[in-house]
């Protein structure tokens, strides 16, 4: 038998200059970049995807929707300034019809409307399948990995800071897939209430971007300049709220206060101790999300009457250039690293994250896990929608190979930014003179303890340089912290709303006298790692 | 080569020998298959249900059936919804009308939110079966196995939800298999003999942050309390310390429930965790129920979990010691467990399958009988399996702020503080860790709650007068010192009543009252325990009271006796609305006493007997228009050489209680025994020696599931089974030679 060879027909040869020609337009167009970005996307996407066979069933939680073809059209005919316009719909789950009210989101990101897979807002009634939450947001993952953020808001919850709810979903839009989205607690007076701390709304606060009215996108504002700038939230009571904020925005904004003074005004109107765990998590997720315009939330602890915030659309690794380790994100964090004991608070809280995570390997037991739940969602889904390059409208769909070399990605980042910042913290660059005066010379970032022994009485004054230390009592001996001096960059605008800003830390070159000579027992400690410098 | 075009005909012969090739192949794989073939695991994505279909054409194994029939439930379409039963897809209740073998009536229907079924409410004065709500869950053959975990629960010794299986029909006629399951609800806890237990659950997902903390029942106070008490156990343990959980948790039932839950190949981040709380030994103790789903991962999966109340107990060398033994005595248990499953297969089988689905459902019976009890209760590192890493839920650090949470230590030099307050303040005397009430009049106008730990001493002579409301709670041990010539009084101080004089303990110390004479109390709620008794003593080791009189106007009962040993002697009971003496989980004697109702408006009880072994001897009920002696929960009770005259009913006994009765005299009773099922529809039984009976109406009254029958001759073993010492045989003397 012999097969007759033929030639590649005049067809393929039209079709084989078609492709290139218009490769050449888009370049032409969109620049080399850009168009190369899209152009592999979208080959990937069509033949790489389709070859993956019965993936397995979801091991993420669906969400079937139903709602009426011709609403969801108009709706889409209008994006993004349909945003505002609500339609009811149904939520389908175990046979039963959740009567729901659904939007899609608007303005701001390209990628929620953009695209083929676009955000939407669900709000439901108390008895529905996701109770006890009744505003959701159902999001078109920001990453090609898709789960960048949910694990953001994984490591910030697991440091104690509160996160709205946050899963990862399949979801069907009147039997059509739509595919794996990420399902987002929309934040009310209820959040406390949820849960199962308060028995009724509690005043919150957002402080995002302004409304969109007429179709136009309002000018920026800074959310630390005023409270106007903040929205409330719920049906609480805010009239002790509102005025607190005032109270607290006013501190923020007073550049005259001495640092003791602003360190106990501000004690009595933030809850401190989220607040450092809270800065603590930006460093460790690394990213620069909540900044001086978008992404806050404060709630009101009516238990301690203090506000805390919210850890809000984390993007794991979206680090601030240059990854400074005093990052000032917005005003507060202005002033709240400014004072050693708070800033040594978050460090603390920040390594102990890093022991668990990194060095324990949990997150990337987290990370592994997260792969396996996703795994057959993504491999079905066929409307992975995203941004293929650095230009916003640029929202395409791409291809399972972008997701999977997304995940290896992130894997490398996460854990050379860890090791850095484990090595950073844990650092002990550090030379000691003993004799009259202890010395201490220290190129490293960290404060440093001193401990000794010594006889109950008045708490020792110890001389360092210019500054006194008061030692404190602790576990029978006495202790004193030797803060490290931090100092914005230079050229910088030393005012609280400046964007983008960090504070470095000084070298330490320091000669403390103790009031007794330097004691014999006298251990000298890292104050975040607690490791003792031999 | 080339194939020619002529047309083969295939004759007859070749048509039969291929059905017969084809159908006997099917035959004998169907037929002949060992029945623990897996029935999910067929190969080349061969779906079980086409399995399924091909075994009831195929499968012709005889399989064994039950007599019973199969019960029907029916509801109708609903008036305000229009909808069948099979149409309905709204949330939200809706009225239908249930009707089941004696029982019809409107009741309201609603969709689960978390799984597929319904949910069922009766009317509060119609109750279905003593249920109020009740679950009702598509079934298929599958779900046999939670029937068997309901059992191996039961085995464990747990608190479980009944299961049993029905078809359930709606306007079409033709009934589905369901699963009823009684809801974990405040009467499911009180028919289990849990009264005076809060409900709390937890779950052990630390990715939810609305279930980081302990949904409690109860009141505010009570909520808050309970779950600052589970706040300190659970962080405590996470930080490496697990005596608080130890202290908290019910070992035995937390150990059974583990060995549950290692079974039943649940996903233990998905199904929330009930417990009930006793306050009156404050323990927690896990309530069994079968997970909604079993986790197809379940194998591989070692998620981290929430801190939670029962896991990180397996980090105890002691707790992980019993929970292997109460494993390894279940192993033991296998065969014996093999029959009891075969015969919930003959009753249920035929529920969830058709009659030519049989065969197959027997296959997935046994493969599911292989699954828990050969491959999960044989599993070596099971503990291994549920012993994981904790993790707080999102923000928990942050939520803690300005929660009350106890102290990580009970702190020592406190009550010696307020020993020597209340010392001075009553004028009392301070023996170490104990408090003297002296001969004297004592005027308490508030709640005197003395700290845990502290024994209360009140010696002959003692008068105390309380006032309206007003209790006395010992949370240590109590002793009451009067004597017959100087008794202790105890009196309200107005004409109101005052609340309760009451012990409460943790199950370690003792109570001994002697000689007194109190009256005028009415039972009391203090700090989230119910007090139910004028007289109450809570989680004593051994409870003696001897010569006393108690009697009360107002109020449930004079005497409230919860767990442990019982001895009463000497002792006139009267008044309560409910009974003049409640004995819960008790063990022990009442002898020399007399009950008597003067009231002749109060339908009353003489005594109300559950979950005890009691042994009754010469006492005395006289007038009551309740029952002389009540006996309910699985109660073990002999009533010797007693008089009862006069009563509604002399002695019942329901609910899987056992009643001795020998040597006593029945005067003029309306009627004299009763034997009845209780609202879970189970009966009790009454063994009747030789007694006496005069003047009787009617004699005995026994339902279909309860019995009561004439005994010739009294064993005298059964005394021995209630302790009490056999009289030993007339000596013989022999005469020597």
């Amino acid at each position: 038998m012999s097969r007759e060879s033929k030639g590649i027909g005049a067809g393929w040869w039209f079709l084989l200059i078609a492709v290139v020609l218009s490769l050449v337009v888009f370049v032409f167009l969109l620049g080399p970049d850009r168009a190369i970005k899209i152009s592999a996307a979208s080959f990937l996407s069509t033949t790489v995807d389709g070859l993956s066979q019965d993936p397995g069933p979801h091991r993420l939680r669906q969400l079937d929707l139903r709602i009426d073809q011709a609403s969801l059209d108009q709706l889409e005919s209008d994006l993004p300034w349909s945003g505002g316009e609500k339609f009811p719909a149904i939520v389908l789950e175990h046979g039963v019809e959740y009567p729901v009210t659904f939007r899609y989101r608007g303005m701001y990101s390209a990628s929620h409307y953009l695209g083929d897979k676009r955000s939407f807002r669900l709000k439901l009634k108390k008895d529905n399948p996701f109770a006890p939450y009744r505003k959701l947001n159902v999001i078109n993952p920001k990453s090609f990995n898709m789960v960048n953020n949910h694990l953001g808001i994984w490591i910030a919850g697991r440091m104690g800071v509160p996160v709205p709810w946050n899963e990862m979903v399949y979801v069907r839009i009147n039997d059509s897939d739509q595919g794996v989205m990420e399902m987002y607690e929309q934040i009310d007076g209820d959040f406390e209430k949820i849960r199962g701390i308060a028995k009724k709304e509690v005043p919150v606060f957002k402080g995002d971007y302004a409304p969109i009215i007429d179709r136009k996108l309002p000018p920026k504002r800074r959310l630390w300049e005023s409270a106007d700038h903040w929205e409330f939230v719920g049906k609480a009571d805010s009239t002790a709220a509102q005025a607190q904020l005032k109270a607290l925005i006013s501190v923020v904004q007073d550049t005259l206060r001495t640092l003791s003074e602003r360190r106990d005004t501000l004690a009595k109107l933030i809850d401190v101790d989220t607040y450092a765990r809270y800065l603590a998590a930006m460093v460790v997720v690394n990213t620069k999300h909540m900044d001086q315009y978008h992404n806050q939330w404060l709630v009101m602890n009516e238990r301690t009457g203090v506000f805390y915030p919210i850890f809000w659309d984390a993007l794991l690794m979206f680090p601030p250039e240059g990854e400074p380790l005093y990052f000032i994100n917005d005003a507060i964090a202005h002033w709240f690293l400014r004072i050693p004991e708070w800033r040594l608070l978050r460090d603390r809280y920040a390594y102990q994250a890093l022991q668990e995570l990194y060095v324990k390997g949990e997150f990337m037991e987290k990370y592994d896990h997260t792969i396996e739940e996703i795994q057959p969602s993504v491999l079905q889904d066929r409307k992975k929608y995203g941004h293929v390059s650095l230009t916003p409208a640029d929202v395409h769909r791409f291809s399972v190979v972008h997701t999977i070399s997304s995940f290896a990605g992130m894997r490398a980042t996460v854990n050379a930014y860890w090791d850095r910042l484990n090595k950073r913290l844990a650092a002990n660059d550090v030379t000691v003179e003993r004799g009259e005066k202890l010395t201490l010379r220290s190129s490293s970032e960290a404060p440093f303890r001193l401990t000794w022994s010594g006889p109950m009485e008045n708490a020792p004054q110890l001389i360092a340089g210019r500054d006194t230390l008061t030692a404190e009592r602790k576990d029978g001996a006495w202790t004193a912290l030797v803060p490290r001096a931090v100092a914005l960059q230079e050229g910088s605008w030393d005012r609280p709303n400046a964007n983008w800003q960090h504070y470095d830390v000084q070298p330490l070159n320091v000669s403390i006298v103790f009031p007794y000579g330097v004691p014999l027992d006298l251990t000298i400690t890292n104050a975040i790692t607690d490791a003792e410098i031999k | 080569m080339r194939r020619s075009n002529k047309t083969r005909t295939i004759g007859l012969k070749a048509w039969l020998l291929g059905l017969l090739f084809v159908g006997g192949g099917l035959f004998a794989l169907f037929s002949l298959k060992p029945a623990d073939l897996l029935p999910k695991d067929w190969p080349l994505g061969i779906r079980p249900s086409e399995v399924e279909h091909y075994a009831e054409l195929f499968d012709r194994r005889p399989v064994e059936m039950g007599n019973g029939t199969i019960i029907e439930y029916k509801l109708s379409a609903s008036k305000s919804m229009g909808g069948c039963i099979e149409e309905h897809a709204a949330p939200g209740w809706v009225k239908r009308l249930f009707m089941a073998p004696g029982y019809t009536d409107s009741v309201e229907v609603r969709q689960l939110r978390d799984r597929a079924g319904m949910e069922v409410k009766f009317p509060e004065k119609n109750r279905f079966n003593g249920q109020r709500r009740l679950y009702l869950l598509p079934s298929d053959v599958s779900d046999i196995q939670d029937a068997y975990l309901e059992l191996l629960a039961k085995e464990l010794g747990l608190i479980t939800p009944t299961v049993a299986y029905v078809h359930v029909s709606g306007c079409t006629g033709s009934g589905r298999a369901y699963r009823t399951e009684e809801r974990i609800d405040a009467d499911l806890l009180e028919r289990r003999g849990l009264t005076n237990a809060l409900r709390v659950l937890l779950s052990l997902d630390p990715t939810h942050p609305d279930g980081q903390f302990a949904k409690v029942g109860g009141n505010e106070e009570e909520r808050a309390q309970v779950r600052g008490i589970i706040e300190r156990a659970v962080t405590d343990a996470r930080s490496g310390d697990l005596e608080p959980l130890l202290k908290l948790m019910d070992h035995e039932a937390a150990a059974s429930w583990l060995i549950m839950a290692g079974l039943d190949g649940r996903e233990l981040r998905e199904e929330k965790v009930m417990f009930a709380y006793q306050w009156t030994t404050g323990k927690l103790q896990p309530i069994y129920c079968s997970p909604r789903n079993e986790w197809q991962y379940y194998a591989e999966d070692h998620a981290p979990l929430s801190p939670n109340l029962l896991t990180p107990l397996l980090a105890d060398p002691d707790f992980r010691a019993l929970f292997e033994k109460k494993r390894t005595a279940l192993q033991q248990k296998i065969p014996e467990l093999r029959g009891r499953f075969a015969t919930l297969d003959l009753t249920w089988l035929p529920v969830l399958a058709d009659v030519a689905a049989l065969p197959f459902a027997k296959t997935t019976a046994m493969q599911a009988q292989y699954k828990l009890l050969d491959r999960r209760l044989t599993q070596e590192n099971a503990a291994e399996h549920l012993h994981r890493k904790t993790y707080f839920a999102p923000g928990h650090a942050t939520f803690l702020h300005g929660m009350s949470v106890p102290e990580a230590a009970a702190p020592v030099a406190d009550n010696s503080e307020v020993l020597a307050a209340l010392a001075k303040r009553y004028k009392l005397r301070q023996n170490g860790d104990t408090l003297v009430f002296p001969r004297g009049k004592y005027m308490i106008d508030e709640d005197l709650l003395i700290p845990q730990g502290i024994a209360v001493v009140l010696l002959e002579g003692v008068r105390l007068f309380l006032a309206k409301d007003v209790s006395l709670v010992v949370r240590g041990a109590f002793h009451v010192r009067g004597t017959l010539r100087n008794p202790v009084f105890v009196r309200s101080m107005e004409r109101d009543a005052f609340g309760t004089v009451a012990m409460l303990g943790d199950g370690s110390q003792r109570c001994r009252i002697n000689g007194l004479l109190i009256s005028g109390g009415a039972g009391a709620t203090v700090g989230g325990v119910r007090y139910a008794g004028m007289v109450s003593i809570h989680g004593s080791a051994s409870s003696t009271v001897i010569n006393s009189a108690i009697s009360m106007e107002e109020g449930e009962t004079a005497l409230h006796i919860d767990g442990g040993q019982v001895k009463l002697e000497g002792i006139r009971f009267e008044g309560g609305s409910k009974a003049q003496l409640i004995i819960d989980r008790a063990n022990g004697s009442v002898s020399d006493c007399s009950f008597l109702e003067r009231n002749a408006e109060r339908i009353a009880n003489g005594v109300s007997v559950n979950a005890c072994k009691l042994a009754f001897d010469n006492v005395r009920v006289t007038g009551m228009l309740g029952t002389g002696i009540s006996v309910e929960a699985a109660s073990q009770v002999l009533v010797r050489k007693s008089r009862f005259e006069r009563n509604a009913v002399a002695i019942s006994a329901a609910d899987l209680s056992k009643v001795h009765v020998e040597g006593n005299n029945f005067l003029g009773n309306t009627l004299v025994f009763r034997a009845s099922h209780d609202r879970n529809q189970r009966g009790g039984i009454l063994l009747v020696y030789s007694n006496e009976f005069i003047d009787n109406t009617k004699e005995r009254d026994a339902d279909e599931s309860s019995e009561i029958t004439n005994v010739a001759i009294f064993d005298q073993k059964v005394l021995g089974l209630f302790g009490i010492a056999v009289d030993p045989p007339p000596s013989v003397r022999r005469v020597r030679r």
